[in-house]
Formats: C-alpha cells, sequence, structure tokens
C-alpha cells in the first residue's frame, strides 16, 4: 500500500468513525446497509473475483448465519455468542460445501450454488420448531432507544467491513491471492505449477462463507425480526455480484466502492422515479458495466491524474 | 541402482480406447530421451499419465522407487517432476515473471514474494526472457510463449522434465534457439523426456529413443538404432515401405 492509499484510507475511517455524530438514523441506516452490502461483496469476491468461480450462493451463507445468530440469541444467549455461532456454522457448512461444489466449474457451479439457497429455505421453513418456519423468527429486544440501536449495529458492521477490507488485501498480497489468480486464469495450469487448487479454493470458499454468515447475524439482530423469504432472498445472492461488476471484480477496492455506488445509485433512482425505479437503475447498471468492464476502481486516480497532466 | 523414474506395465484407457497399453520404461538420471510415435500413438497421454493429469488406469509408477501413480499434479510438480504442454498454457493476464514466479512460489515451495520473483528473473535470463519480463503473457509470440512454458518449468526446479513438442510451430531458426536451450538445460543435469516429431532434432539430441505406436511400447533403443528399425519405419511409413527397406539392407 502506498502512502497516498493508507491516507485516503485512514481518512475514509475516520469519516465513518465520525459519521454518527453528523447523521440522523436514516443516513446511519442507509450507511448500515451498505456496509453490509459490502462485506457480502468482499465475501463474494474472494471466490467470484480473485478465484473466478461464478458464485450465486452468497445467500444460502447470509441466511444460514442469520437464522444461526437469531436461533441462539432467541434462546436467551447474549448477542456476541450468538454471532459466533453464526459466524462458526457458516465457516463449517462453506467447508463442507466447498469440498462438494468445488469439483464443478462454471455454469454448473454457479447452477448448484444458486440452488442451495433454496434448499435452505425450504429446511429453515420445515424446521418449525427450531426455526419458527413461515411465521419466521423474533429476536429479543435491546430495549434501548433507537438511536443508541442505530449506531450500535452501523458500529459492528463498520467493524466487520473493516475486518473483511483488511482480509481482502491480505488475501491479494499474498499466496493465496496469487494462487487465486493462477486458478482464475488456467485452473490446469495452476495445478501443474505445483498449487493444491482443491486447498485454495476451499479456502476462498470459507472466507466468503464466513464474512456472509457474520453480515446475516448482525443483519437478523439488527432487524429483529427474519422470516426464511427475506434472509434466504435470491437478491442477496444477485446484488453483490453486480455490485462487483459495477466496482470492479477481482480488485480490493472495487467491491466496497460498488457497493455504495449501487446503493446510491438505487436510493437516488427510487426517490426520482417511483413508478420505474427497478427499470430506470437496471438501464444504468447496463450502461455501466457496458462502459466500463473492469468497474468504477479502474478509473484509477493516477490515470485520472494522467489524463490531466497530458491534456 | 533404483531408476530415477521407473513405468511398469502402466495402462490407460478412455472408454473402450485403450490409449496407453502395457509400458514399461526406465529413465536414468542425466538422460536426454526422446519419445517418438506417429499421431495418436499415445505420446502427450504418456506424459499426462506420468505427471497425474490423467491417473494411470492400471500399472505403477515409481519416482525414486516410491509409487507415485496415485498422487495429484500438484503434488507430482513437488516432487521435482515438471512439464510443458504442447498447446501452452500461461496464465494470459499475468506478466511473464508472474508466470515464472508462479513454479517457484509452489512447486519449488518458495515462500517469500520476493525471492520468489529473483528467482524467476534469473530463469528469464537463463531462457532470453529477461527483456519481456513485465510484458502480459498474452502478448508474447508463440515463440517466447513456448520458452516462458520451459522457463516456467525449471522455477519448479525439476530434476526431470517432460518437453512435450516444445518445437512445434516454431520456424527453422527459432528451432536451432530452442535445441541450444534444452542442451543447456540438459547440461545442469536434468533428466529431459523431449516429444517430437522432427526425428532430425530427436536424432541430434537423443542417446536413446522410446517409439510408441497405437499405445504400445514398439521400441526403446539407442537413437542409431532406432531409426533404422522396420518396426518403427512401418509405424511411420507403412508395411510396404518397410519391407522395401529390409531388402535394401
Amino acid at each position: 500500500m502506498t502512502r497516498t492509499q493508507l491516507f485516503i484510507f485512514v481518512a475514509i475511517v475516520a469519516l465513518l468513525l465520525a459519521m454518527p455524530l453528523v447523521g440522523n438514523n436514516y443516513v446511519l441506516r442507509l450507511a448500515t446497509t451498505a456496509l453490509m452490502y459490502a462485506v457480502l461483496t468482499m465475501a463474494w469476491n474472494v471466490v467470484g473475483g480473485f478465484a473466478g468461480y461464478p458464485l450465486f450462493g452468497i445467500a444460502a451463507f447470509f441466511g444460514l448465519g442469520a437464522y444461526s445468530g437469531a436461533v441462539v440469541q432467541s434462546s436467551g444467549y447474549p448477542v456476541a455468542l450468538a454471532w459466533i455461532v453464526a459466524v462458526i456454522i457458516g465457516t463449517v457448512f462453506a467447508i463442507v460445501l466447498g469440498f462438494i461444489l468445488l469439483r464443478l466449474r462454471g455454469h454448473a457451479f454457479a447452477i448448484a450454488t444458486l440452488v442451495i439457497a433454496e434448499v435452505l429455505r425450504e429446511l429453515t421453513n420445515g424446521w418449525t420448531s427450531v426455526t419458527g418456519g413461515g411465521m419466521g423468527l423474533n429476536l429479543p429486544f435491546f430495549g434501548w432507544s433507537p438511536t443508541a440501536l442505530a449506531m450500535f449495529f452501523f458500529y459492528m458492521m463498520l467493524g466487520l467491513a473493516t475486518v473483511a477490507f483488511v482480509t481482502t488485501w491480505i488475501v491479494a498480497h499474498n499466496r493465496l491471492g496469487f494462487a487465486l489468480n493462477c486458478i482464475r486464469q488456467n485452473e490446469d495450469a495452476a495445478n501443474i505449477v505445483g498449487i493444491d487448487t482443491t486447498r485454495y479454493k476451499i479456502i476462498a470458499f470459507t472466507i466468503a462463507g464466513a464474512f456472509a454468515a457474520a453480515a446475516g447475524a448482525i443483519y437478523a439482530s439488527w432487524t429483529g425480526y427474519i422470516e426464511p423469504s427475506d434472509v434466504y432472498d435470491v437478491l442477496f445472492s444477485i446484488k453483490p455480484i453486480i455490485m462487483a461488476l459495477i466496482g470492479g471484480m477481482g480488485t480490493v477496492i472495487g467491491p466496497v466502492i460498488g457497493a455504495v455506488a449501487f446503493l446510491v445509485l438505487d436510493e437516488v433512482v427510487w426517490r426520482n422515479f417511483l413508478q420505474l425505479h427497478t427499470g430506470v437503475l437496471g438501464f444504468l447498471i447496463v450502461v455501466l458495466i457496458l462502459f466500463l468492464p473492469s468497474g468504477l476502481s479502474s478509473i484509477g486516480l493516477t490515470r485520472l491524474w494522467r489524463k490531466a497532466a497530458s491534456a | 541402482m533404483t531408476a530415477l523414474l521407473e513405468l511398469k506395465n502402466v495402462s490407460r484407457s478412455f472408454g473402450g480406447v485403450r490409449a496407453i497399453h502395457n509400458v514399461s520404461l526406465k529413465l536414468e538420471p542425466g538422460q536426454i530421451v526422446g519419445l517418438i510415435g506417429p499421431n495418436g500413438a499415445g505420446k502427450s497421454t504418456l506424459v499426462n499419465i506420468i505427471t497425474g493429469v490423467h491417473p494411470a488406469s492400471s500399472g505403477e509408477i515409481l519416482h525414486k522407487g516410491e509409487p507415485i501413480q496415485r498422487l495429484k499434479p500438484f503434488q507430482i510438480s513437488a516432487r521435482g517432476i515438471a512439464r510443458t504442454f504442447q498447446v501452452v498454457q500461461p496464465f494470459p493476464a499475468m506478466t511473464v515473471v508472474e508466470n515464472v514466479m508462479a513454479g517457484a512460489m509452489f512447486a519449488a515451495g518458495i515462500r517469500s514474494m520476493e525471492e520468489a520473483r529473483r528467482v524467476a528473473m534469473e530463469h528469464l535470463a537463463f531462457t532470453g526472457l529477461a527483456a519481456l519480463a513485465d510484458r502480459p503473457a498474452e502478448q508474447l509470440t508463440l515463440a517466447y510463449r513456448k520458452r516462458l512454458e520451459l522457463a516456467k518449468s525449471l522455477a519448479m526446479n525439476p530434476h526431470i522434465l517432460l518437453l512435450d513438442e516444445v518445437n512445434a510451430g516454431l520456424n527453422t531458426a527459432e528451432v536451432e534457439q530452442a535445441l541450444n536451450l534444452i542442451r543447456a538445460i540438459a547440461a545442469r543435469g536434468i533428466s529431459i523426456v523431449i516429444i517430437e516429431h522432427l526425428l532430425k532434432v530427436v536424432t541430434g539430441l537423443c542417446s536413446r529413443i522410446i517409439v510408441l505406436h497405437h499405445g504400445e511400447l514398439i521400441a526403446d533403443d539407442p537413437a542409431a538404432d532406432v531409426i533404422r528399425d522396420p518396426r518403427v519405419i512401418e509405424a511411420y511409413l507403412g508395411s510396404r515401405f518397410a519391407e522395401r527397406q529390409m531388402v535394401r539392407q
């Protein structure tokens, strides 16, 4: 990381930390949502961006994390324990699933991961005694003021997003990232140069699962009520992919930029085109991806600087 | 003495097709062995079997006396058996030096990325690619890509190198350069098995030649004998030509 990058990073973190002091609950809620999607997109990016495996199943880990945390928390255990249990369950599930699914490549992998969330949703629906089934699950109320709650969950999401960002950076600048990069470009050649492709893919998959599950667990405590069709919603699988595409797949900063850009766009479009907003949003996304195939992060500061200097 | 690499009755079928049937051979340290045979004889399949890409259906493969036929390709690479592909397999979006680094970091097990880069640069200098180190691999010409395959394999720190048609598609001058490189690699004490179509190349380079035909080993002799062997002539040119050749002798 260069000194400029470090400075920008510190400035952004400082701004984020100070956010509750300047914003109202609405802004804070929006920011928490953005951070949550940033985590999901960073999670997706490790598998979809670095390793190049078309993962369509972030919702499975998100929902599993949400339900694991919610079940523990509603049984009367502390929130922190609930979140830790959720991360452990998400991690174990990712390892097991990785062993099975990472034999598949391309379209087959995409479809298989897409189905996992649907299967989990049906299981959650059916297991009424534990999950409450289709009626959903209420989480114990914290008994805090709305402002205190908004601030608490904002800082929790911010903490998780920071950990996810640092993890992404470490992965990208390490053997793991190098190996995933090789796997994305040519998996057979990667195997021949001595890369244990199965192992590295499972590690990537596990990182993705753990972070998505953590985000799900915090989300469940935050909203206070979850139901299967909410947390296993296919949009939790699709949106991170679109955000990564907008921001820049396989980059460190891309997922964060993409998540924020998407949500800002979504909010602006929704305010101005109430009737047509999904249509307009879709059109804007298509235009963005068409003209910026490597994402917003590819308009680096250095490139802008060079353009300005040559003009 | 145990051979460096030994194949015992190795066979491999794809469905009903016997691609390799009952092949046994030994490779001693420091040898350059030519592996020839008509198209579809099973030469590439044999390399794929040794490197674990397609596991043998039956038989045994011993590396320094230890069985390796159940190992995965990455484990075989780590044991010091490297290969190049007939169709070159670079990491296209990575730079030339990063491609070579991959071999140094994983098969050769160099932990630090700086060290891997330094080693990679040495191999690039050896193969004459140093000036192209920071180019994306996809920009290289075919001749340079073949050299990149060699550099990448060398970075894996092998003692056995399996070269699958490294000269295919090159012009005469490029072939000459490639041969010099192969001789220089052999001079480092690396055992080489080279699959080759150009007989001139094989006879000029190898002391020993193995001939495959329909997946079976039909000859394994010194180079000078192999090119006069009627079975080899028959496999390449048909039985009538072989008979004529016999009469003439």
